[in-house]
């Protein structure tokens, strides 16, 4: 069994939480996020964008949060952007704590 | 007192999301009405996402809310010519779980022609006769063969609450597209076009109480597939194939895809097994053997039944009545009834895997 989150968390307009089947707990930044977007347009193939968005601390955060299926969650953007899919697999791989950092799992295809 | 050239330039300060200049130099500005206070304004927006749109009406509102003298800001866009959301904005209207319909099964084949649709037919119809309340959605868009299939035509209604009444037959209540078809024009069809349908077949028809839908899928891993799995939570899917190596391989892309999203995989039906001589009852493997066995162990999935290759099958389904149907007491029927009772299991034994995350905040 995969893990999934279990609860997503808007904490103000910084960061996101998550608490994952498996117990661990995941914090993320906002811009973080918004610039790890797997959508084609950010990607263009590349692991992130290239250029980061501009906007400082607490000016990109989510203005909704949408399960999509049942393997990915989308999020439409305070710059508008919203095509991103963040499949379960990629937000647990871009956990930013250090133990999930460290342990580098295979970025995931989808 | 305001004038329409401060207005004017109020909007001049004022770029929609994503695009160079602002919404005067974009000639988005139509006309300027201001009236005691009151200021119209009539856009004519390009193409632009309707997140977008509206973002630059709730931005106009606000700055020309905010000039002096001003105590009302209408905006007005023309009504049709409103662009069409883009693709992601739609990704915001997930349906969800559909309300009153249990569990939702797809039936899949990565590739086309190895008769998903007549076991998807015949798997409905065994589920009925297991009791089940059971519904029937062609998403074959390019090619849907329900309504041969089940001797249904005529089109669906819509009822007073603006849904469409799916066709009812043999216990199943029914939607193609194939309803709504001339029978020989052809569905040259986008992607967005596919998609749209696909969420409108599960949104605006009246399914009504279901214990299982089950949702016959055009061959392949394209826009239908992704925008079923992206729009409701999947009981899991049952892949079709036929023995030979050609099928199997495309099969484990459609597998691939299916782990991909997260969906489970109830199993796997081999179809076209073999053929059994009527005269001299002789098996013979005209497609090879063993491909669904050898992929279902690949897998880790079942192998849910074999179905062998007899005439019976083909023409009771161009005949309009499914072979579980006209004969219920043939062999085929039996191991559909069998593929249904193993469908249920697997549904049962997947269920409460991956549940949908809460969302706070």
């Amino acid at each position: 069994m995969r893990v999934s989150p279990t609860t997503i968390k808007r904490l103000g307009k910084e960061s996101l939480g998550i608490v994952w089947s498996d117990g661990h707990r995941s914090l993320y930044p906002n811009r973080y996020l918004r610039d790890n977007c797997p959508c084609a347009g950010c990607r263009e193939g590349k692991p992130r964008r290239l250029l980061p968005v501009l906007g400082n601390p607490g000016e990109i955060y989510p203005l909704q949060i949408a399960v999509v299926g049942r393997y990915a969650i989308s999020i439409q953007w305070s710059d508008r952007h919203d095509t991103g899919i963040y499949s379960y697999d990629t937000l647990r791989h871009l956990c930013p704590c250090a133990q999930c950092q460290q342990t580098g799992a295979e970025e995931p295809t989808t | 007192m305001i004038t329409i050239d401060d207005i004017r330039e109020r909007l001049a300060e004022i770029r929609p999301p994503g695009f160079p200049r602002d919404v005067v130099a974009l000639g988005m500005v139509r006309l300027i009405d201001s009236q005691d206070g009151t200021v119209t304004i009539h856009l004519e927006p390009p193409a632009m996402p309707q997140s977008s749109l509206n973002a630059t009406v709730a931005d106009i509102r606000r700055a020309v809310g905010a000039l002096e003298g001003v105590k009302q800001v209408s905006v007005r866009v023309p009504h049709g010519g409103q662009p069409q959301g883009s693709a992601g904005a739609a990704a915001f209207n997930e349906l969800g779980p559909l309300p009153g319909v249990h569990d939702i099964i797809a039936v899949a084949s990565a590739k086309g022609g190895v008769g998903k649709s007549t076991v998807a037919t015949n798997l409905a119809l065994a589920l009925t006769q297991l009791g089940r309340r059971v519904g029937l959605l062609d998403c074959d868009v390019y090619g849907p063969s329900l309504p041969i299939m089940l001797g249904l035509s005529g089109r669906p209604i819509v009822g007073e609450n603006k849904r469409i009444q799916p066709l009812e037959r043999y216990g199943l209540r029914v939607m193609s597209i194939g309803f709504f078809l001339d029978d020989d024009s052809p569905v040259i069809w986008r992607g967005p076009l596919v998609m749209g349908l696909v969420r409108q077949f599960l949104k605006d028809v009246e399914w009504g109480d279901l214990d299982v839908l089950l949702i016959d899928l055009p061959p392949g891993t394209g826009d239908a597939q992704l925008t079923l799995v992206q729009q409701v939570p999947l009981a899991g899917g049952v892949v079709v194939t036929t023995p030979q190596e050609v099928a199997t391989l495309d099969v484990g892309r459609g597998i691939a895809m299916f782990q991909q999203v997260n969906t489970p995989i109830l199993g796997i039906v081999e179809n076209m097994s073999y053929y059994q001589c009527p005269k001299c009852g002789k098996r013979e493997d005209l497609f090879g053997s063993g491909g669904g066995a050898r992929i279902a162990t690949h897998y880790g999935v079942p192998l849910l039944g074999q179905i062998p290759l007899v005439p019976e099958v083909r023409s009771s389904g161009d005949a309009g009545k499914p072979i579980v149907i006209e004969q219920p007491d043939h062999p085929v029927s039996k191991l559909f009834i069998d593929i249904a009772g193993r469908v249920l299991d697997a549904v049962e034994s997947e269920r409460g895997g991956t549940v949908a995350p809460t969302i706070i905040g």
